[in-house]
């Protein structure tokens, strides 16, 4: 998903999910900063590197791809943009490292989806947003794993676009190019994707590169062969999915704010629906960017005028804070609930017996160690049960 | 990581540079030895392809492209051995190609880890001598001694990357 | 009304079909680089150079000249054998991507395949009846590509057969 949903979306959500006005800035921030939570922005604060929730373009280019940078991209990659539906998932063929790689699909409504909203309880409005973002992306990124692999992420040209509804269904090709800086062009159906590359590994099989920006697209409906279907055509209805992604965010943050556990397979539909035309027309419309019209409608919801998303807005707390004193500021707790998601994810992947997220260590058994970046986790589990 | 893999990195590291040393050291020897190395490089990728297709690639859409392509790397690496000299010239275009890429994408990084205002002088530096290598396999083109010192560059520098992660602390802490 | 599982097995097929025309495409292009770069590097596979030259040593004109016209009808047939995979991969794959084609190009395929199942068998006979098992290894090694093609055009008449099958059927609505 992009901006337009991330944040602004986002912070409709929020908004009819009863939180305060301020809440609803802090938690659309924090979700849209997933996206820009890079080792680069986390170098340029000198705040802790294993903290980074996404990798730029570049330094996906440069990423090194032997064992170790494969564990580190699939740590951030599933735990934040690509959440695993179904760790248990069997294939009904394949060895073992297949099988792994199969159990990485992300899809919506998972387990992981209610431990990470589970996560997120009780820890502010930091922890809110990025569950909202790991949230928000299991409908767009389905069918898609957040770890290199071409068995799985691989698409071809049996790719196409369904234009219009109903009876008056159109069907197009999909045209891809390997053209990273042209903006897709929507007219006549030309969208950049990534290049094909036969090596398992390769950074050009991460994720839904080889579908392009479709996924994110809220108006798009196309059908295509997922690499691991063996040949099953699967439909991808985005104005449906986001929709259940939207009404799924309002029901989440409902019970995070409430108390209500959080279950898998609800929304909050009651709530949305004196708003469901407007977003419909919103997710429905055929355009490269929605930030104007979901901000308008958010500005319409609430009454307030909605500020863009700025990249700075809390840097400079974080900056003139003491190194002691940085984890208790607004991107510090940001930071500390990325290693929490980081952390978690990677301990269920681990418990499948699986290494593609690399080594989880159990701190209650085994007390500390590996990274040094999650000591600043277990402050917080410290200081939380001295709260207690 | 486990123990014994760190140990297998380092020593791969070791055995890297101590080879990369023996053909700067005798060049005529170094030529034949890249020859070589290459020959097996295709060879084994050749072998690798098919293995990857019989574990993973064959229950992929279109695996079977995978199968058929190490099936040709293979008898690109075996006729590369057979030949009674590989041409100086495809071992040139192989090694430019390797350095401008690596090149290019560390100057552009440099330049957004600068947008950032994140340290990006070692970045730069780095791009650009890479760079600067992809200039001298072109301007030595017809030297046999050139291609020897290049390869073993690129040898070395990989090898301390190989060390130099044997080391990072790799395992992160699970709380409840 | 096509059934989802036709559907499913017509894109497996129709997929199965381009990718084996293509690697047919691919090995005669590959056969054509393979005779430049051994005639241009010389290859020592399979051979013994000691005993090549003794061999041509014995020869006199009249032989130079059988030589000639024999070398002159392998290179015709190499380029013939070339077109002719050339032919049957782009038609596989034009195939495959729902042009309609007749059954010409299924039927040289296996003659091909036929052909090339033939001189591997020739090849190993030659090998076990002369003794010369100094080129066992050399047979071997060059036998890979050609039984992949064999296996390739194999796959593509298997493709083939089964595309228009399931072809026939989706347009007769079954």
């Amino acid at each position: 998903m992009q901006e337009d949903f991330h944040y602004y979306a986002t912070y409709c959500a929020a908004h009819l999910a009863g939180h305060t006005q301020q809440e609803c800035r802090e938690i659309s921030y924090c979700a849209q900063l997933v996206d820009w939570c890079s080792r680069t922005f986390l170098a340029s604060l000198g705040a802790p590197s294993s903290a980074a929730t996404t990798q730029l373009q570049l330094e996906l280019m440069e990423a090194r791809t032997d064992l170790l940078g494969l564990q580190d991209i699939t740590r951030i990659w599933s735990s934040f943009h690509f959440l695993p539906r179904d760790l248990h998932a069997d294939p009904g063929r394949g060895g073992r490292h297949y099988r792994h790689k199969y159990q990485l699909v992300c899809g919506p409504n998972g387990d992981l989806l209610k431990d990470t909203v589970e996560l997120a309880r009780g820890r502010g409005t930091q922890a809110v947003g990025l569950a909202m973002h790991v949230l928000a992306d299991t409908w767009a990124h389905q069918h898609f794993a957040g770890t290199p692999s071409l068995v799985i992420n691989n698409t071809n040209n049996h790719f196409f676009e369904l234009l219009g509804e109903g009876d008056s269904v159109r069907v197009r090709q999909v045209r891809f190019r390997h053209n990273p800086t042209a903006p897709d062009d929507l007219e006549n159906g030309l969208y950049a994707n990534s290049i094909y590359q036969q090596d398992e590994n390769s950074i050009m099989n991460l994720g839904h590169g080889r579908a392009g920006h479709l996924p994110d697209y809220s108006f798009a409906r196309y059908r295509y062969l997922p690499a691991w279907a063996d040949y099953e055509e699967v439909v991808k209805d985005n104005p449906s999915d986001y929709w259940n992604a939207f009404c799924q965010m309002v029901y989440a943050m409902r019970c995070l704010r409430t108390g209500e556990p959080f279950e898998t397979n609800r929304y909050a539909q009651d709530a949305v629906r004196p708003w469901e035309a407007d977003i419909r027309s919103v997710l429905g419309k055929r355009q490269l960017d929605s930030c104007d019209d979901w901000r308008q409608l958010g500005e319409r919801m609430t009454g307030v005028a909605l500020d863009p998303f700025d990249l700075a807005a809390y840097q400079q707390e974080y900056l003139d804070a003491a190194r002691s004193d940085r984890v208790g500021t607004f991107l510090g707790r940001f930071f500390v609930s990325a290693l929490a998601q980081k952390s978690m994810v990677t301990n269920r992947i681990f418990r499948t017996g699986s290494l593609l997220a690399g080594v989880s260590i159990e701190y209650e058994e085994k007390g500390f160690g590996g990274i040094k970046d999650y000591l600043l986790l277990v402050r917080r589990v410290s200081e939380e049960a001295l709260h207690e | 990581m486990s123990k014994a893999q760190r140990v297998k990195e380092v020593l791969l590291g070791l055995l890297s540079i101590a080879g990369a040393a023996l053909m700067t050291l005798v060049p005529d020897l170094g030529y034949a030895l890249v020859a070589l190395i290459m020959c097996v490089s295709l060879i084994l990728g050749g072998i690798e392809k098919i293995g990857y297709y019989l574990t993973m690639g064959r229950y992929m859409v279109g695996g079977r492209s995978i199968f058929y392509f190490g099936i040709l790397l293979l008898d690109m690496g075996i006729l590369a051995g057979s030949l009674s000299t590989t041409p100086q010239s495809l071992i040139m275009i192989y090694l430019l190609g390797c350095h401008l890429l690596d090149g290019v994408v560390q100057v552009m990084r440099a330049r957004e880890q600068r947008g950032f205002e994140a340290p990006w002088k070692l970045t730069l530096a780095q791009g650009i001598a890479n760079i600067l290598v992809a200039v001298a396999c072109i301007l030595f083109m017809g030297s046999m001694n050139t291609v020897v010192y290049i390869y073993c560059a690129g040898l070395v520098y990989s090898a301390c990357l190989r060390i130099a992660s044997a080391f990072r602390k790799t395992a992160i802490v699970y709380i409840q | 009304m096509v059934d989802v599982e036709s559907a499913t097995k017509l894109r497996r097929s129709r997929d199965a079909l381009s990718i084996s025309g293509r690697a047919i495409v691919a090995f005669g292009l590959w056969d054509i680089a393979r005779a430049f770069l051994s005639s241009a590097y010389g290859s020592s596979l399979g051979q013994n150079d000691e005993e090549i030259e003794r061999v041509f040593a014995d020869f006199d004109i009249e032989n130079m000249e059988l030589l000639a016209i024999i070398a002159l009808i392998v290179l015709v047939l190499l380029f013939l054998s070339i077109f002719l995979r050339f032919h049957v991969g782009l038609a596989a794959h034009s195939e495959a991507r729902g042009k309609k084609k007749g059954w010409g190009y299924v039927v040289l395929a296996a003659v091909m395949a036929l052909n090339n199942t033939a001189l591997v068998i020739v090849s190993y006979t030659f090998l076990f009846v002369t003794r010369s098992y100094l080129s066992l290894a050399g047979t071997l090694i060059t036998s890979i590509i050609d039984l992949t093609s064999i296996y390739a055009y194999v796959d593509l008449i298997r493709s083939a057969i089964t595309v228009k099958r399931l072809t026939v059927c989706q347009a007769e609505g079954r």
